[in-house]
C-alpha cells in the first residue's frame, strides 16, 4: 500500500509538470482521479483490510485527492487564462485604423445663420412670417413710401415680371406690410420675415442677384429709437459675441423717419481700427429705424396711437463677417468640402 | 465730390481740420466716403534769377533760384527755363507722385539742390508726350516768392467724396447745399454768392417771347447775355470743375456747369441767334423728331416736354439740347433758361433715351424754386465777369409753382417719444438754430418752418425729430428694451413644417443647399412633370438668369456637376424652395439629390450605396415622420427626365405629392444620380392624429418564412396585399428577405421571399392556428397571383 501512494506521489509531480494543454490535463485527471484512476484504486480493494487499515488508508486517499484536484484546478485556471490571453492577443486590432464615417446633413451657412437669429428672437416674442418672392409693385415699394418713379428705387434695380405691377421682391420688407394689413384687430406686431431677394446686381464677390434678408418689425404704442438700440444691442451680443458695443448713424430709407444705420463695434479689432472695420473701428451690420408715418397709415395702424420700429440685415453680410468669408458666391456655389468646417457647434 | 476750396466761399472754415470735419458731417447722416487732399510737402515758388548753361550738356542749364529764405542751385532740363520767371520749386525731401524723392545730388558733375517741376510731374496734368514738351509750369508775376504754389494756385484743394443718401442727393451734391449741411454742423452761417450784374440799358422782353402750353413745366425763366467772348474758364473754374468731377470746355459751357454745381439748378444756354425770338414750351408730339447736341436724331413722345422756337423743338426738357441751337466758337448772344419741370418726365424721357446726366438727375430730385430764379442771375454775373458778356435787364419768366410754406409743430416729448433721448428745450432750439430752421415757440410746442433747400424734409413732426436729433447725436439714445407681453414666437404657417423637414433631411445625413431662383431655358425645359406656364423676367440680365424656376432638380444637378469636378464623389443633397407658376401662384418643394456612397467605403470593406431604394427609404423615412405611416404609396409612372424603369410617383392618400427616380441616362450619362421632389404645400394639407402610446404585446410572437416563385411583371406589393388580407389581423409584419431570379427559376419569374410575423397582444398563439393562417396565406397568394410556393 504505501508503495502504491509513493508511487502515486512519484508520478505525479512529473504528470503535473507535463501538462500543457486542456487534453493532457484530462488525461491525468484520469490517470489519478478517474473511475480507474490511481488514486481511487487505492479504495477499491479495502474488504480484506481491517477497520483501522480501512480508516488510514481512506484519509492517505481522500488527502491525496484534494491534493490532485487543487492542482488540477490551478492547472486548468492557468490554461484558460493562457488561452484567453492568447485569443486576446489574436484579436488585437490597429486602433490608428480610420473611424468608420458618421454623417449628419448640414445646413447652408445662411440657414444655419438665419436659425440662429430665428431662435434668439423668438425667444423675445417675434413671429417668423415669410411672404411670396414674386411680389406687387404696392407692397414691394408702394405702400413702403415708395410711389412709382421716386429716385429712391433707383437704389434697388429690380426685376420686373409684369409691367411695373408685379416683381421679385428687391427686399424682405412687403412681409411687414402683407402682415400689419392682415391684422384686422390692428393688434400690436412682432415679427420677423427671413427670406430671399433680388435685385439687378452683376454677380461678383461682393454683389449677388440673390441674396437674403431679415427684417423685423415692432409696432405698439410708445416705441422709440431706444428699444430698437436695445434690441440691437441683444443681438449684437448674440451674433458677434459678448463684448460687442453698438451705436447708430443717421440714415435714410423711405420706409422709417428717422433712420439709421446699425454698427457693432469691430469684433476683430475690438474698435482700435483694423481690415476689417478699415481703420473705423466699427463694421455696418444693418439698417433700421422708426416706422414711417405713412408706411403705419397705408397699413391702417394710425400713426397718431402707434409707433414702431423696423429693422433689416443682410444674411450674407453677417455670414461673410462672422465667419470671415469674401465672396458671397460661396453661399450659392455650394462646395461641400466646406461642409466640414462646418458641422460643428459654434466656439 | 464736393471741393472745400469752394465750400470756402460760403462758410468761413478757418481753423478747422477738415479730417475732423468729415468725421463731424459723416455722424450728422451726410456720409464723407473719403478726404482726399492734393498736398505735396517742401513745394515753394521760386525765382530764377540767373541761368547759364550747363558746361558738360548742350541741353541742360544751371539755375540760380531764390525761393525765400535762401538761393538755391539747380540744374533744369526744360526748354522753357529762363531768368526772371517764377516757377514752382521741389526741394530736397519733397516726395512727388510716383514716390519721387527730391535729393540734393550732382548732375554731370554740377551740384543740382532741387527740382523745377512741370505739372505733369506734380500729378496735376497727365503725364504724357505733349504735356512733356510744355516744359516747366511758369506762374504769373504776382506769385510770391516763397510762397505755395499750390495754395496759389488753387489746387491745394481738399475734396470730399460723398456717399450720400437718396434723401440728400437732393442738396448736398451741390455746394451750396453742403455748405449749409456744414454750417449745420459747425453751427456756422452761410455766406450765398454774389449775383450782382451791371445790367444794359435793354430788356430781355425786347428780344423774346415766352409761352408754356403744359403744366408740366412750372416755372421758366429766360435772360439774355450779348456780346460773349468765349475761351478759356479761370483758373478757379477750371479748378472747381475738375475737383466736382467735371471736365472744363469754355468759360461759357463751365459757368453753366458751375452755377449748377452751386446751387443744384440746371442752366441750359441757347445761341440766342440761332433760337430766334420765340420760346414755346409744350409737350412733345408723338414720334417728333430732334437732334440733339450729341449729334443723335431723336425721336420724341407725348411724355416728352420739349423747348421750341414756336414750332420745331430746339431742346428735349431737362435732358438735352438740340443741335440746332448750340452754342458755339462763334455764339455772341446766349439766351439762359433755368426753369423747373417735371420730374417724372424728365426722368422716364432720360430713361428712355439713356441719357441721365447730372442735369437731368437733379431735375428728377425736384429743384427749389427759390434757386432757380437766383441761379439765373448768378450766371449772368459770372458771365458778365468771365465772358466779357452785356446783362440785359429783367426776366422774362412763367411762374406756376404753389408756394407752400413748409410747416410743422413738434415738441419735446415728440423727440423723447421717437427718438427715447431727452432733449431739454435749449438742446432743441440748438438744433434748430443750427438746421437754420425757423421756429416760433408756444405752449410747449415748436412750430417750425422748413426752408425750401431741404427739399427731403416733410412738413411732419417725425422728420423734425430726425433733423433735430442727427444734429444732437444718436449716441445719446440710451438703449432700453421694449416692454410688452411675454411669449414665445412662433413659426407661422408653412414656416414651421419646412424647418421640421429640413431638419429631419440633415438628420438622415443630406446636405442642404441654396441655389439660385433664376434659371435659363434649358434648365425651364428639364423635368417638366407637372410644368405650367413658365414665369419669366421682363429684362433678364443674362439668358442664364431668365425664368423663375419650376423645379429645383436642374438646380441641384448643376451642384453635382460642381462637387463632382472638385473630386467629391459621395453627394447626398436636398434643398427647399418656392417655385412659381401662371403669375403669382407658389410652391414650396422639396428637392433631393443623391449620388455616389450614402455610407461611405473604406477600408473595412462597409458602405451603403445610393440607389433607388434608399432615397424611396429616406422618402418613407419623411412621410413616417411626418405622421403619415401607411397613408402613402409608390406608384410607376412617365416622368420627364427620369429613367422610365425606376420612377415612382409619390402618392399620400392617393393624391400625387411629388416623384422619385434615376435621372434618365440621357441627362446623366455617366452616373446614376438619384432625385426626388415633392410638394411641401400638399404635405402640409394632411391633417395627423395625435401621438398616442400603444401597448407593446406581452406574449410571444411567431416568425415564419414563406417565399414564392411568381411572374415577373407581379409587383411585390401585390402579393403583400393579398397576404395581408388573407393572415387578418393576428399577421402583425411583413418583411421582404430576398428577391431571386435566376437559376433554378423560370426567365420570366421571380422569386420574393416574406418572414411574416403573428402574435396576439391578449395571449400566446398556438402552433396549430399559426399554420392555418399560414396555409390560407400560400393558397389565397398562389390562386390569385398565379404564384407557386417555393420548396425550402
Amino acid at each position: 500500500m504505501k508503495e502504491k501512494v509513493e508511487l502515486i506521489k512519484s508520478s505525479l509531480d512529473t504528470d503535473l509538470d507535463n501538462i500543457d494543454n486542456i487534453n493532457t490535463l484530462n488525461e491525468v485527471k484520469a490517470k489519478y482521479l478517474g473511475k480507474k484512476g490511481m488514486i481511487t484504486e487505492l479504495t477499491s480493494n479495502m474488504k480484506e483490510l481491517s477497520i483501522d487499515e480501512r480508516k488510514e488508508i481512506g484519509r492517505i486517499s481522500n488527502e491525496l485527492r484534494t491534493e490532485v484536484t487543487n492542482k488540477l484546478n490551478s492547472i486548468q485556471k492557468e490554461l484558460e487564462e493562457k488561452a484567453i490571453n492568447e485569443k486576446l492577443s489574436n484579436e488585437k486590432i490597429d486602433i490608428t485604423l480610420p473611424a468608420t464615417k458618421l454623417k449628419v446633413g448640414t445646413p447652408n451657412i445662411l440657414e444655419k445663420v438665419t436659425e440662429e437669429l430665428e431662435e434668439l428672437l423668438m425667444s423675445m416674442g417675434y413671429d417668423v412670417v415669410e411672404g411670396p418672392e414674386v411680389e406687387k409693385d404696392l407692397y414691394n415699394f408702394e405702400l413702403l413710401n415708395l410711389p412709382k418713379g421716386h429716385p429712391a428705387r433707383d437704389a434697388q434695380d429690380t426685376f420686373y415680371i409684369e409691367g411695373d405691377t408685379l416683381l421679385l421682391r428687391s427686399q424682405t420688407s412687403p412681409v411687414q406690410i402683407r402682415t400689419m394689413l392682415a391684422n384686422e384687430e390692428k393688434e400690436p406686431v412682432r415679427i420677423i420675415c427671413p427670406g430671399k431677394t433680388y435685385r439687378r446686381d452683376d454677380d461678383d464677390a461682393t454683389h449677388s442677384h440673390q441674396f437674403s434678408q431679415m427684417e423685423g418689425l415692432l409696432v405698439d404704442k410708445n416705441i422709440s429709437l431706444a428699444d430698437l438700440k436695445g434690441t440691437f444691442d441683444v443681438i449684437a451680443k448674440k451674433m458677434f459675441g459678448e463684448t460687442s458695443k453698438t451705436r447708430f448713424r443717421p440714415s435714410f430709407y423711405p420706409f422709417t423717419e428717422p433712420s439709421v444705420e446699425m454698427d457693432i463695434s469691430c469684433f476683430n479689432c475690438g474698435g482700435d481700427g483694423c481690415h476689417i472695420c478699415k481703420g473705423t473701428g466699427w463694421i455696418t451690420i444693418g439698417g433700421a429705424g422708426v416706422v414711417h408715418y405713412n408706411v403705419l397709415d397705408n397699413c391702417g395702424y394710425d400713426s397718431n396711437i402707434y409707433s414702431g420700429f423696423a429693422f433689416g440685415f443682410g444674411i450674407e453680410r453677417i455670414a461673410m463677417l462672422k465667419y470671415g468669408i469674401t465672396d458671397i458666391r460661396t453661399f450659392y456655389i455650394n462646395d461641400l468640402r466646406q461642409n466640414v468646417n462646418f458641422d460643428r457647434k459654434e466656439a | 465730390m464736393i471741393s472745400m476750396n469752394w465750400v470756402k466761399d460760403y462758410v468761413n472754415l478757418d481753423g478747422e481740420n477738415l479730417h475732423d470735419l468729415a468725421d463731424k458731417i459723416t455722424k450728422a447722416g451726410v456720409n464723407v466716403e473719403q478726404v482726399e487732399s492734393k498736398e505735396i510737402n517742401n513745394l515753394v515758388i521760386g525765382k530764377v534769377i540767373e541761368r547759364v548753361d550747363h558746361p558738360d550738356s548742350d541741353h541742360l542749364n544751371v539755375c540760380k533760384v531764390d525761393v525765400g529764405n535762401e538761393v538755391l542751385q539747380i540744374v533744369c532740363g526744360a526748354h522753357n527755363v529762363r531768368e526772371g520767371i517764377k516757377v514752382i520749386v521741389s526741394l530736397p525731401g519733397a516726395v512727388l507722385p510716383g514716390n519721387f524723392e527730391i535729393k540734393p545730388s550732382k548732375i554731370r558733375g554740377v551740384e543740382s539742390n532741387g527740382m523745377i517741376c512741370a505739372l505733369s510731374e506734380l500729378g496735376l496734368e497727365e503725364a504724357n508726350e505733349e504735356n512733356y514738351k510744355k516744359g516747366i509750369y511758369i506762374l504769373d508775376d504776382n506769385a510770391p516768392v516763397g510762397g505755395d504754389p499750390l495754395k496759389y494756385m488753387g489746387l491745394d484743394d481738399t475734396i470730399y467724396h460723398l456717399d450720400l443718401n437718396p434723401n440728400r442727393n437732393i442738396d448736398c451734391t451741390n455746394h451750396i447745399g453742403f455748405a449749409y449741411e456744414v454750417a449745420s454742423v459747425l453751427g456756422k452761417k452761410v455766406t450765398m454768392p454774389d449775383i450782382t450784374t451791371h445790367p444794359i440799358n435793354d430788356e430781355v422782353k425786347n428780344y423774346v417771347s415766352l409761352k408754356v402750353e403744359t403744366d408740366k413745366c412750372s416755372m421758366y425763366n429766360a435772360k439774355i447775355v450779348k456780346n460773349v467772348v468765349i475761351k478759356e474758364s479761370p483758373e478757379f473754374i477750371k479748378n472747381r470743375l475738375i475737383a466736382a468731377g467735371m471736365r472744363p470746355i469754355n468759360n461759357v459751357v463751365d459757368i453753366s456747369n458751375y452755377v449748377m454745381l452751386e446751387y443744384g439748378q440746371p442752366l441750359h444756354f441757347f445761341d440766342k441767334d440761332k433760337l430766334g425770338d420765340k420760346i414755346l414750351v409744350r409737350m412733345a408730339k408723338d414720334d417728333e423728331e430732334i437732334v440733339t447736341i450729341d449729334s443723335k436724331n431723336r425721336i420724341l413722345t407725348s411724355e416728352d416736354i420739349v423747348i421750341t422756337d414756336g414750332e420745331k423743338p430746339v431742346c428735349i426738357a431737362g435732358v438735352m439740347g438740340g443741335k440746332n441751337t448750340e452754342v458755339d466758337e462763334n455764339t455772341k448772344d446766349i439766351l439762359i433758361e433755368a426753369a423747373i419741370f417735371n420730374p417724372l418726365n424728365v426722368r422716364y424721357t432720360s430713361l428712355r433715351l439713356d441719357l441721365r446726366s447730372e442735369a437731368s438727375l437733379r431735375y428728377e430730385r425736384g429743384l427749389n424754386y427759390e434757386y432757380t430764379t437766383i441761379a439765373i442771375e448768378r450766371a449772368c454775373h459770372l458771365l458778365e465777369k468771365y465772358a466779357s458778356g452785356e446783362v440785359l435787364s429783367g426776366t422774362v419768366t412763367i411762374d406756376n409753382v404753389e408756394r407752400v410754406k413748409k410747416t410743422a409743430e413738434v415738441t419735446k416729448d415728440d423727440v423723447k417719444n421717437f427718438l427715447g433721448i431727452e432733449m431739454s428745450d435749449e438742446d432743441i432750439k440748438n438744433s434748430l438754430n443750427k438746421l437754420g430752421f425757423e421756429y416760433e415757440y408756444s405752449e410747449n410746442k415748436y412750430i417750425v418752418t422748413i426752408p425750401n433747400r431741404r427739399l427731403d424734409v416733410a412738413p411732419h413732426r417725425q422728420d423734425l425729430v430726425e433733423e433735430i436729433g442727427r444734429l444732437y447725436g444718436y449716441d445719446n439714445i440710451e438703449a432700453k428694451l421694449p416692454v410688452g407681453p411675454t411669449r414665445e414666437g412662433q413659426y407661422v404657417g408653412a414656416v414651421k413644417y419646412r424647418k421640421l423637414i429640413s431638419k429631419r433631411l440633415r438628420a438622415l445625413g443630406l446636405d442642404e443647399v441654396k441655389t439660385y431662383t433664376l434659371v435659363s431655358d434649358e434648365e425651364s425645359n428639364m423635368f417638366t412633370y407637372g410644368k405650367r406656364e413658365v414665369i419669366s423676367l421682363l429684362r433678364p440680365m443674362s439668358n442664364d438668369k431668365k425664368n423663375i424656376r419650376q423645379t429645383i432638380i436642374p438646380s441641384l444637378l448643376k451642384t453635382i456637376d460642381y462637387n463632382k469636378a472638385r473630386g467629391v464623389k459621395d453627394i447626398s443633397i436636398y434643398e427647399i424652395s418656392n417655385v412659381y407658376y401662371d403669375k403669382e401662384q407658389e410652391e414650396t418643394k422639396i428637392a433631393i439629390a443623391m449620388l455616389g456612397d450614402y455610407i461611405p467605403n473604406n477600408w473595412s470593406g462597409v458602405s451603403v450605396k445610393v440607389d433607388f431604394y434608399l432615397l424611396k427609404g429616406i422618402v418613407e423615412n419623411l412621410l413616417d415622420y411626418l405622421g403619415l405611416k401607411n397613408r402613402y404609396h409608390f406608384k410607376e409612372e412617365i416622368i420627364d427626365g427620369i429613367h422610365p424603369g425606376i420612377s415612382a410617383l409619390v402618392l399620400v392618400d392617393k393624391e400625387p405629392i411629388g416623384y422619385l427616380g434615376k435621372v434618365h441616362p440621357t441627362i446623366s450619362k455617366k452616373d446614376n444620380i438619384y432625385v426626388c421632389e415633392l410638394s411641401l404645400n400638399k404635405l402640409i394639407d394632411k391633417k395627423v392624429r395625435p401621438i398616442k402610446f400603444k401597448e407593446i404585446s406581452k406574449y410571444p410572437s411567431i416568425e415564419k418564412d414563406l417565399a414564392f416563385i411568381v411572374d415577373k411583371d407581379i409587383t411585390s406589393e401585390d402579393v403583400i396585399t393579398v397576404i395581408k388580407r388573407a393572415g387578418g389581423k393576428l399577421l402583425t409584419n411583413i418583411e421582404v428577405f430576398d428577391v431571386y431570379v435566376g437559376e433554378n427559376i423560370d426567365q420570366d419569374k421571380k422569386s420574393i421571399a416574406y418572414s411574416l410575423k403573428f402574435e396576439d397582444p391578449n395571449r400566446t398563439l398556438t402552433e396549430e392556428e399559426v399554420m392555418a393562417i399560414f396555409n390560407k396565406i400560400i393558397i389565397e397568394v398562389e390562386n390569385k397571383l398565379n404564384a407557386k410556393v417555393r420548396d425550402k
